[in-house]
């Protein structure tokens, strides 16, 4: 019968810290109200079914910049489209930095060691030793992420 | 303040400590949602985290918290515990496994950030910590090893897990949490130093000496402690203490007693041990004037805990006698005139624990003593057989169920006894019993 009551409690103990996990969880993440889409569909241009020269070249090195992009790792911290660490979302990256300012964040130069984590800049510094092309395709895989 | 009020205080202690974190990740600016998922699975890592952190505290055994309860529980509790928070660390780890692959790094810690790798031993040491205390029997460690190695991989999983979550710093990167978590983590730091260091230099300074090394039936030996240099230990009939025998007490080789004299006397302690395992059978050996070391008393399996009742009921088994014996002895000590019974339960006569002693306390107490043997000998005119529910209504009173019950023995014995008390309609909060054999 004790040994019954140390289990009861310490199941209590347990469901309770599970509740409060659970609202912690639910503190963090408040279900968001409904996008607005009312006519915005209709004005997204519908996709281009004919790609000139220079689109196919940028598609490639798109698809490079994404090999690039898994390669090295950085769904560790980031995540694009929910796949990867939910920490640091890159979605529409493209539309809130320029190419330059996304190079700039990717190698993390000294300026930027104020606004970057610690654990992050010191990752980042390795960045540096990428071949140059990599990181251009990287930098337009970014640069092409839109909302 | 009653016990239960003091149940529920302790108990309330408990749930703050453990649920603190999660509130300190909650208050002051807290990193934008990642999702249910992610963050739920973080929120159980902190919890499971101070869980862990609380078994320290239970483990101390700190006497006026475990007071309400007897020491007995609070290990289970542990127990019980160790096994839920080992759960909740796992599914902290497997949520993420399974929604979010990516964000976990290469599994070779050479390729990877030592934090993560860190997580991951200190996940591998709880699962053997778990293994080797649940199964210590069936896997042959050895009691004194198994402390060692209980405590080096707890000490070990502990700051790995710790360095886990300094490393990942997401939640705590905010200075007032960072300086919380730290006042958390230092709180656990002089916990382990008060356990290991100090509460063992505290039994050092308050030596004891064997003064009587004494045979008794039944393969057992009454060992009698005489306190050096001080006024000796204050304890109640039937409670026990941990024993360090020809060994410092920071060798942690302590092994739990009960004591089997008087309460009357806290400058002369005595404990009668029957050979069982390793330990045991080297108590033959001691030599008198070998130096001793007591941590005590503990335990709520004592008569005094009851003062108001009309009359008590012991059950006993081979050397389960031996709290049942302090609690007698002490009994006559207080010239007790209320009724008493002891239903003692042995395999063979010549093997009955203080056999003649009890004749004799017969003289001065109320007591009746009934004998029941498993193996009873040809001439043998009294009880035979288990302690069944038919053999205590023969014995004891018609109105049986007004008594407290102290039963102490191995644990068939210990269920078949409540459940026969239970058939009499003896309320079961009346049923007093250890837990013991607890890895």
């Amino acid at each position: 019968m004790r040994e019954q009551l140390a289990r009861n409690s310490a199941l209590l103990t347990v469901v309770l810290v599970v509740l409060l996990a659970v609202m912690f969880a639910m503190i963090q993440n408040p279900p968001e109200p409904p996008p607005i889409t009312v006519g915005e569909a209709a004005s997204r241009p519908a996709p281009s079914a004919s790609l000139s020269v220079s689109d196919v070249e940028k598609q490639v090195l798109i698809a490079a910049g994404r090999r690039v992009f898994e390669a090295q790792g950085c769904m560790r911290c980031h995540s694009i489209a929910g796949e990867g660490n939910p920490r640091y979302p890159l979605d529409g990256v493209g539309e809130r930095r320029t190419a330059e300012a996304i190079r700039q964040w990717i190698l993390a130069p000294a300026e930027l060691k104020d606004q970057l984590p610690a654990r992050a800049f010191q990752a980042k510094q390795a960045y540096r030793n990428l071949p140059p092309e990599d990181l251009g395709a990287l930098v337009a895989y970014l640069q092409n992420l839109k909302k | 303040m009653t016990p239960f009020f003091s149940a529920v205080c302790w108990l309330s202690g408990y749930l703050a400590l453990v649920l603190a974190p999660l509130l300190v990740l909650l208050i002051g600016p807290v990193p934008p949602g990642s999702g249910f998922w992610w963050d739920f699975s973080m929120a159980l890592g902190f919890a499971a985290m101070a869980m862990m952190g609380v078994q320290f505290l239970l483990t101390a055994r700190f006497r006026r918290a475990s007071a309400p309860f007897g020491i007995d529980i609070i290990y289970y509790f542990h127990r019980y515990l160790a096994v839920f928070a080992f759960v909740l660390i796992f599914m902290h780890y497997l949520i993420i496994r399974i929604n979010n692959v990516d964000a976990l790094v290469p599994i070779n810690p050479m390729e990877t950030s030592w934090y993560m790798t860190a997580g991951r031993v200190s996940l591998a040491l709880f699962a053997l910590l778990i293994i080797t205390s649940l199964w210590r029997k069936p896997l042959r460690i050895h009691y004194d090893e198994w402390r060692m190695l209980h405590i080096g991989l707890t000490v070990a999983a502990f700051l790995l897990a710790l360095g886990h979550i300094e490393g990942v710093g997401y939640y705590i990167d905010a200075p007032a949490k960072r300086w919380l978590w730290s006042g958390y983590t230092l709180f656990w730091v002089l916990l382990i130093v008060y356990v290991r260091l100090l509460k063992p230099w505290l039994m050092h300074n308050r030596p004891y000496r064997v003064s009587e090394v004494r045979q008794e039936r039944g393969n057992s030996w009454t060992l009698a402690l005489e306190p050096d240099g001080h006024e000796g230990m204050r304890f109640k009939p039937g409670q026990f203490a941990w024993l360090t025998l020809r060994e410092s007490p920071w060798h942690v080789k302590e092994h739990p007693f009960s004591f089997s004299s008087s309460a009357a006397r806290q400058d002369r302690l005595e404990f009668t041990i029957k050979e069982l395992g390793d330990f045991t059978r080297t108590i033959k050996e001691t030599q008198v004037g070998q130096i001793a070391y007591l941590d005590g008393p503990y335990g709520v399996f004592s008569v005094d805990r009851h003062r108001d009742a009309p009359g008590f009921v012991f059950i006993g088994g081979g050397v389960g006698a031996a709290p049942i014996m302090s609690m007698l002895r002490t009994l006559v000590d207080r010239h007790e005139h209320r009724p008493l019974w002891f239903i003692y339960g042995n395999n063979r006569w010549e093997d009955v624990i203080f056999r003649e002693e009890l004749e004799a306390l017969k003289e001065r107490l109320e007591l009746r003593l009934v004998h029941v043997l498993t193996e009873p000998p040809t001439d043998w005119k009294g009880e035979s057989g288990f302690i069944t529910k038919e053999l205590l209504q023969k014995v004891l009173p018609s109105d049986a169920k007004k008594f407290e019950y102290f039963l102490c023995g191995p644990k068939p014995m210990s269920d078949a006894v409540q459940q026969g008390l239970h058939a009499l309609r003896v309320p079961l909060r009346q049923v007093h019993s250890e837990l013991y054999d607890l890895v």
